[in-house]
């Protein structure tokens, strides 16, 4: 199993201490670090800020779509890919303006997936058309757009955030990742509808969820029911990649909970059981 | 430069640009390289003393010009501490103002307010087509989105905006970048309503290089006697300059590959007289020359004094470009390096000489 930890992107956060963080779960040894939008902040500017300062954790963003022209979120995509040397991993979710249009949804994320692919598209949806051929833009005109750079990654990893979104993700052939609330039962039949649209493709895309992590200013963390939580969710849906997010926690608190989880959870969540001098 | 153009009194801002993350066919590179060049060349120009490095932005092109120069930009602050980052020009009206508002303030309050965002029009159709934008309202879409960035910045609440081309909701937001009242603005052009529409915004005016000395003087005296008109302060001006400093003879070379990079650029992008610039190759070649008369490229001494007598005009900020495709062949890296130690302190020392009362701002 992947294990990662969400790094909280706050109106006060500095970039350093996003810097520094994201490389202590580096050298912890954890697989991922994810950064989501909050407040309106660009979860792609702070992962692109990450670039020089790692070299191997993947960054994962939650970022929302379909509120402006989703190309915007497929350009920085690809820029923000760049930075990090390919490691970008780009989670999906309707901006809160969309209010429940699914389709409009949708169309943004058959638009972003367009865009990534390395060939000149047309789309022509109810939302968007691209190229638009406005009667205005005359000169140079191109019958088919092509989004350039293309992201370093071959296929940009994507995942749709939100398991009321799955019908999306099986449309659109994408994994569904799990937000924090949304528990083992609901995730498996989210799975269920992903391979029931997908088939043999389901079993190739990684099943992610966003976790709260319980992490004490004295006491740490749980390690042994932690990691009991995590192999009982990859057993009962097929968890293989989790985002660990320590609520509340202060800096200090959770830099120390990442060390944990990289010595004390990961090493427990890597086989069938854990090893027996790892048991407890 | 015991002699020459009158110092403004007060400290001038260089900054070396323009970095495009370009592939071309002529120097092509491999995208994840230069991402990673972007990030040591930032620190190369930190190292060496200048205040600030300017990225630019187009849309959909062959070579992977990149379309984001906020991210990339992020990447590079990251990797400095005291160097200033700026757009020339992120492309304004064919955006929505209000993601930029977000995307510029979150590496302004990251990376310690270190953003200069200058913006320009933008002029390729098939730019403002693949967003679904109509290219003849771009300039009633910069003015609207220039009054959003405002008003998004400074907002900490609820924010609400209705114009022609830009409707918001009601929403909350409280995007709180680190410059105050907000991160510089630039507008980027030289024609009337651009100055007009700097003026009026408090936005600084950032010119394009191909000016010869004359027209600088002209615009910056018209800028003046806007800000005057409409009875508001002074605004800042900037200019770009293609430059090379060499103590040899790389100069020519420079101005060759200089010329062949425009030509490429004009020659697939631009209308000339209403037809595409390829097919008008006298009207090119113009431009062309232009681009060869307004270039600065020679020893440190003359490279010096020309660039202090756009100084002496009122400029306060420079933008020297160096960073080109057509630059890899030659050894940019020897050019920064002569300029940072030849002509900046120089130009830093001459500047701050002077009364600021003699100075025209």
């Amino acid at each position: 199993m992947r294990l990662g930890v969400g790094i909280p992107l706050g109106p006060d956060t500095a970039g350093p201490d996003l810097v520094a963080e994201a490389a202590h779960a580096e050298a912890a040894g954890l697989d991922a670090v994810w950064i989501e939008e909050d407040d309106g902040a660009s979860p792609l500017v702070a992962a692109a800020s990450l670039g020089a300062a790692t070299t191997a954790i993947r960054v994962g963003v939650t970022v929302a779509l379909g509120d402006a022209h989703p190309l915007y979120v497929a350009e920085e995509a690809a820029v923000a890919d760049l930075a990090l040397s390919g490691r970008l991993v780009l989670g999906v979710a309707p901006a809160p303006l969309l209010d429940g249009d699914e389709a409009r949804f949708d169309e943004a994320v058959a638009l972003v997936g367009a865009a990534h692919r390395s060939r000149p598209f047309r789309h022509d949806g109810p939302e968007w058309r691209v190229p638009a051929r406005l009667p205005g833009n005359t000169a140079n005109r191109e019958g088919r757009l092509r989004v350039t750079p293309s992201p370093l990654q071959i296929v940009l990893p994507t995942v749709v955030v939100g398991a009321p979104r799955t019908a999306v993700a099986a449309r659109r052939g994408l994994p569904v990742m799990a937000t924090r609330d949304e528990g083992p039962d609901v995730m498996a039949d989210a799975w269920h509808t992903v391979e029931a649209a997908c088939g043999p493709a389901a079993d190739r895309m990684p099943r992610a969820a966003h976790r709260v992590l319980a992490a004490d200013r004295d006491a740490g963390i749980d390690a042994g029911a932690t990691a009991a939580a995590l192999r009982g969710e990859r057993d009962r849906w097929g968890l293989d990649l989790a985002i660990l997010w320590m609520a509340g926690a202060d800096r200090r608190t959770r830099l120390a909970a990442i060390e944990a989880v990289g010595r004390r959870v990961r090493p427990r969540v890597q086989l069938d059981t854990p090893p027996p001098l790892l048991a407890t | 430069m015991s002699e020459g153009p009158e110092p403004p009194g007060r400290p001038l801002e260089v900054g070396v640009g323009l970095w495009t993350l370009q592939s071309t066919a002529a120097h092509p590179r491999h995208h994840g390289v230069l991402a990673r060049q972007l990030v040591d060349d930032a620190r190369l120009v930190e190292s060496l003393g200048f205040d600030s490095f300017w990225l630019a932005e187009h849309h959909f092109w062959y070579d992977g010009w990149c379309p984001a120069p906020l991210v990339a930009a992020a990447s590079a602050a990251a990797a400095t501490e005291r160097l200033r980052f700026g757009t020339a020009m992120l492309l304004l009206p064919q955006r929505d103002p209000l993601r930029v508002a977000r995307t510029a303030a979150t590496l302004d309050r990251l990376w310690g307010g270190r953003l200069d965002l200058g913006v320009g029009l933008g002029h390729r159709d098939p730019e403002f087509d693949g967003f679904g934008i109509e290219r003849r309202h771009r300039g009633e879409r910069m003015d609207e989105a220039l009054d959003v960035l405002r008003l998004a910045w400074s907002t900490h609440g609820t924010f609400e905006y209705h114009g022609r081309h830009f409707d918001y909701p009601p929403t909350p937001l409280d995007l709180r970048p680190v410059q105050q009242p907000h991160p510089p603005v630039w507008v980027g052009g030289m024609a009337g309503p651009a100055l007009d529409r700097a003026v009026r915004h408090g936005a600084g005016v950032l010119l394009p290089q191909t000016l010869h000395l004359h027209e600088v003087e002209a615009i910056l005296s018209a800028v003046r006697d806007r800000a005057e008109a409409l009875g508001v302060p002074p605004v800042r001006t900037g200019i770009l300059k293609d430059a090379w400093v060499t103590e040899g003879d790389e100069g020519a070379a420079f101005a060759d590959r200089v010329a062949s990079h425009y030509r490429e650029e004009a020659g697939s992008w631009w209308l000339l007289k209403g037809r595409p610039a390829h097919e008008r190759p006298e009207l090119l070649d113009r431009q062309m020359d232009r681009i060869r008369a307004t270039l600065v490229a020679g020893a440190p001494d003359s490279v010096a004094t020309r660039l202090s007598e756009l100084v002496a005009l009122g400029i306060d900020t420079l933008v020297v470009r160096f960073e080109y495709d057509v630059t890899r062949g030659l050894d940019r890296d020897a050019t920064l390096a002569l300029f940072a130690s030849e002509v900046l302190p120089r130009l830093r020392a001459w500047a701050r000489q002077g009364s600021p009362s003699a100075s025209v701002a």
